[in-house]
């Protein structure tokens, strides 16, 4: 959105795409490489996992460099590194001062193609992932988020129960790893994208150079199964060592870039986005029946969700459920306001254009563009996409979705609750309200 | 200066900030950016849990809360709203030793977003039925933080630290306390806090600073001058040396640390220095806790500082029956650090390091804003970070080493734990 700004796309002879925005005034560059190849969508069912198992690997030693050495040679320049594991995707990132860019497009460039997966290092990073895999049902909210996921999908592994993951995970192999690896990191699977002040050609050369080596070939790869339409109400209730009563609604929803994708963006968004959101109004000002209310739409490389989740306590929990179910549904009867519809876009505007002060916000929106749409524009378009989304669509798109047979809700009670709603009541309550 | 001439060569450009007081005496930092259409606005004060007793811990976030409900101009619904207009992007908090709101909006829509905040300062109402709410909420918050592992290991471990001061005391307060808080309390507190001579107003981005200065003054100028806010004086009590609580989790979360300097001791520096040396993926805590005892997936360093006090710890979420040898992992580490002190290479590539933050963390309204505000708070003058450089560039190994024999307690450490269920 400023002025000093332009996108080189360049693609090399062995199929690399490199992606460099100049952004001039300031000191920083984040650099972001990807390859197509994420959690659940590319994994069978008994190698769930895999894919994040490997990104831990990458920063654990090169031919070059021991374990812990590129971390310390990113840190020692003032920079940070870290990788993450998305379904669409893996990606390796980088922010360095601008002046260490090429420095750090060789530690980059050794990780990505130089890895040597020591096997008593993947013995040890197994312990590891397992910490972080058993910390996720820790924190309430995460618990909530992927019971949730497990109540939505049945068949594809969005929803892998947790113990199963874990069971996935323990099973893989050094020789799994590297079969990945060499099947997965190759060029014409990788997406490098350099967001700062640099200077695009130069920096082109640099990745030239660096990946000149780098050998493509054939790549085929495994889809997990997809989810079928779901039939019927979803209901499940969990106890646990807690305080208060978390609840946890979904319904299904598409996936990223399908054309309803923009219009439940909006719905989430007046449901519980903002600060005079109507789930806030009504059931946290008005009602006073939860807190930290929030609407969210959700949407993955398969599929997607419109989540909605809450705090509140034991005695509310009932009137909480049912407030919120009547406003969805008033929301589906009665459709939104052009106010409301207006306020709506011009918060996703705003927001869009904040979030592209940050050049990691940047980089990662042209990762994903591009890995998910073969786009780096994608997400740059999607506040136009946003903007047509009219009134009657909202109408349409929300009783398309918003419907019984597509909700799934997770209630998470402390383990000395007294007055629980079972299932069965659950699923009575929402049969009655919706 | 020649801190200006170093900051020119780190940065490349020399952020014009300027520092402009209104009679009332309250500061205001501006610095303009153009390079995105957007502004951060940033109001801070002297508040937090370091002015709180224990018998009024959380009055500060519960003023905070209200005061964003409801002003003379405009109720809840209408507050909501008009934020909403402006993007939605708005947060308050207390950070212990100061209260900041924040505000991220578009340059075309700063006006209307000064208005709204300067009537949130100034004309706050404090209706009973918001009061009410927000209680509830506050109340409700306060559980939330309990069923939170890393935060209750956080608190745990500052309260072994320093009991029940400053750090040791939670912005949300005691569930008691928030109940028993009166509406004139609230007032009262508001008063002490949003005054000129407390406050501080950062404006960063692409504005028309003529135009917005006369506009600050329009708006800010006649709140009233009162005073800066005095801390509570800490009292030295004995206090335990760990603080548990026993939780149905797979991990435990362990706090390890110790009381060290605080910002204005002549010893911050080589500490801070020192801090950075041992924080990171590839330094001595994260490489010898996980990457190679594979003790956890989570290894970081806790240090924090402020005029008032500082302490440093080293956070592990480990499985509980890996509890013991976690301690014992650290304390090596420790032990190790204040008999040898850092290595020079560690020494060199953490001064390096300071330099090189400086250039990826400013790189946006947000950061910038805080940073000037921080420094300006602190006492140090918004150019804190950058005056600091040379500083840094003139330590000596032994500076740090010898501030490690006098702070790393190996044998008087304090703990902080939230201890999970064995497998």
């Amino acid at each position: 959105m400023g002025e000093d700004m332009s996108v080189k796309q360049y693609t090399l002879n062995n199929g690399l795409k490199l992606i460099v925005k100049e952004v001039k005034d300031i000191t920083a560059v984040y650099i972001i490489a990807g390859f197509k190849v994420g959690m659940y969508c590319y994994e069978p069912r008994d190698k769930v996992n895999i894919s994040h198992y490997v990104e831990h690997m990458l920063f654990k030693g090169t031919e070059k460099r021991k374990v812990g050495e590129i971390a310390k040679e990113i840190e020692r320049m003032g920079g940070y590194l870290n990788g993450f594991t998305a379904d669409w995707g893996t990606a390796y990132l980088m922010q360095v001062p601008f002046d260490k860019v090429e420095y750090a497009l060789e530690i980059n460039a050794d990780a990505v193609m130089h890895s040597t997966f020591p096997e008593n290092e993947v013995i040890k990073e197994k312990e590891v992932i397992l910490h972080e895999l058993k910390g996720w049902l820790d924190d309430p909210y995460s618990f909530l988020f992927h019971r949730l996921l497990e109540l939505v999908f049945e068949v594809h592994n969005y929803g892998i129960p947790h113990e199963s993951l874990l069971i996935s995970h323990n099973n893989l192999t050094r020789e799994d790893l590297v079969k990945w690896y060499r099947k997965y990191y190759k060029p014409n699977n990788m997406v490098l994208v350099v967001v700062g002040n640099v200077n695009s050609d130069n920096i082109y050369r640099k990745v030239k150079e660096l990946y000149k080596d780098f050998r493509p070939s054939k790549i085929d790869w495994y889809r997990c199964s997809q989810e079928p339409p779901q039939k019927e109400v979803r209901v499940k209730v969990y106890k646990g060592d807690i305080n208060k009563v978390y609840v946890g609604i979904a319904f299904r929803g598409v996936k990223e870039g399908h054309p309803d994708v923009y219009g439940l963006r909006l719905i989430a968004n007046i449901l519980g986005g903002g600060h005079s959101s109507r789930l806030d109004m009504k059931i946290v000002e008005n009602k006073k029946l939860a807190s930290n209310i929030f609407a969210m739409m959700y949407p993955q490389l398969d599929d997607g969700t419109l989540l909605i989740g809450f705090e509140t306590e034991e005695d509310k929990v009932k009137e909480a459920i049912e407030e919120v179910l009547r406003e969805i549904k008033n929301l589906k009867e009665n459709g939104v306001t052009q106010d409301e519809l207006k306020l709506s876009k011009k918060m996703f505007k705003v927001n869009y254009i904040l979030s592209n002060e940050r050049i990691s916000n940047q980089g990662i929106k042209i990762l994903k563009g591009t890995i998910m749409f073969d786009d780096p524009e994608f997400y740059d378009k999607y506040v136009k996409k946003i903007e047509e989304v009219s009134l009657s669509e909202i109408r349409k798109i929300a009783n398309e979705y918003l419907i019984s047979s597509n909700l799934s809700m997770v209630v998470y009670y402390p383990k000395n609750a007294q007055k629980i709603l079972q299932e069965k009541d659950l699923k009575r309550i929402i049969g009655e309200v919706f | 200066m020649l801190w200006r001439l170093v900051f020119m060569s780190i940065l490349s450009f020399q952020p014009n900030v300027r520092k402009i007081i209104l009679k009332n005496g309250l500061k205001i930092l501006l610095y303009e950016r153009t390079s995105y259409p957007t502004v951060y606005i940033g109001v801070f004060a002297y508040g937090g849990s370091f002015y709180e007793t224990e018998e009024n811990n959380g009055i500060t976030f519960l003023t905070l809360r209200v005061m964003t409900k409801a002003t003379k101009n405009a109720d809840y619904k209408q507050i909501s709203k008009k934020l909403d207009k402006l993007g939605g992007n708005f947060s308050y908090s207390s950070e212990s030793y100061y209260v900041s709101l924040h505000m991220n909006v578009l340059s075309e829509d700063l006006e209307e977003a000064i208005e709204l905040l300067s009537d949130i300062i100034k004309n706050p109402t404090f209706p009973e039925d918001e009061i009410k709410k927000e209680k509830e909420k506050q109340i409700s918050d306060i559980k939330s933080m309990i069923d939170n592992p890393y935060e209750m290991m956080f608190l745990n471990l500052a309260k072994a630290i320093y009991g029940n001061w400053g750090y040791g005391l939670s912005d949300y307060g005691k569930i008691e306390n928030i109940k028993k808080f009166t509406r004139s309390d609230l007032v009262n507190w508001h008063k002490k806090i949003f005054c000129a001579k407390n406050m501080l107003i950062v404006i960063v981005g692409d504005f028309d600073g003529k135009s917005l200065v006369s506009l600050l003054k329009k708006k800010f100028e006649d709140i009233p001058s009162g005073d800066v806010l005095k801390p509570v004086k800490f009292s030295q009590n004995s206090f335990p040396r760990e603080v548990v609580i026993e939780r149905n989790y797979n991990q435990t979360y362990l706090g390890l640390g110790f009381r060290v300097m605080d910002l204005n001791s002549s010893d911050y520096l080589p500490f801070m220095i020192f801090s950075k040396a041992v924080s990171g993926m590839g330094r001595r805590f994260f490489v010898e806790l996980r990457d190679k005892k594979h003790l956890a997936y989570a290894v970081w360093n806790l240090y924090r500082a402020n005029p008032l006090a500082g302490y440093f710890g080293v956070y592990i979420a480990t499985f509980p029956e890996k509890e013991k040898e976690a301690v014992e992992g650290i304390l090596e580490i420790l032990k190790n650090l204040k008999e040898n002190g850092l290595t020079q290479k560690e020494f060199e590539d953490a001064k390096t390091q300071y330099e090189g933050e400086i250039k990826t963390f400013l790189v946006n309204n947000r950061n910038f804003g805080i940073t000037f505000a921080l420094g300006e708070l602190y006492g140090f003058g918004w150019d804190w970070k950058f005056k600091m450089i040379d500083k840094v560039r003139e330590l000596k190994l032994e500076d740090v080493n010898s501030v490690l024999k006098k702070y790393l307690k190996v044998d008087d450490y304090k703990l902080g734990i939230v201890r999970g269920k064995s497998r």
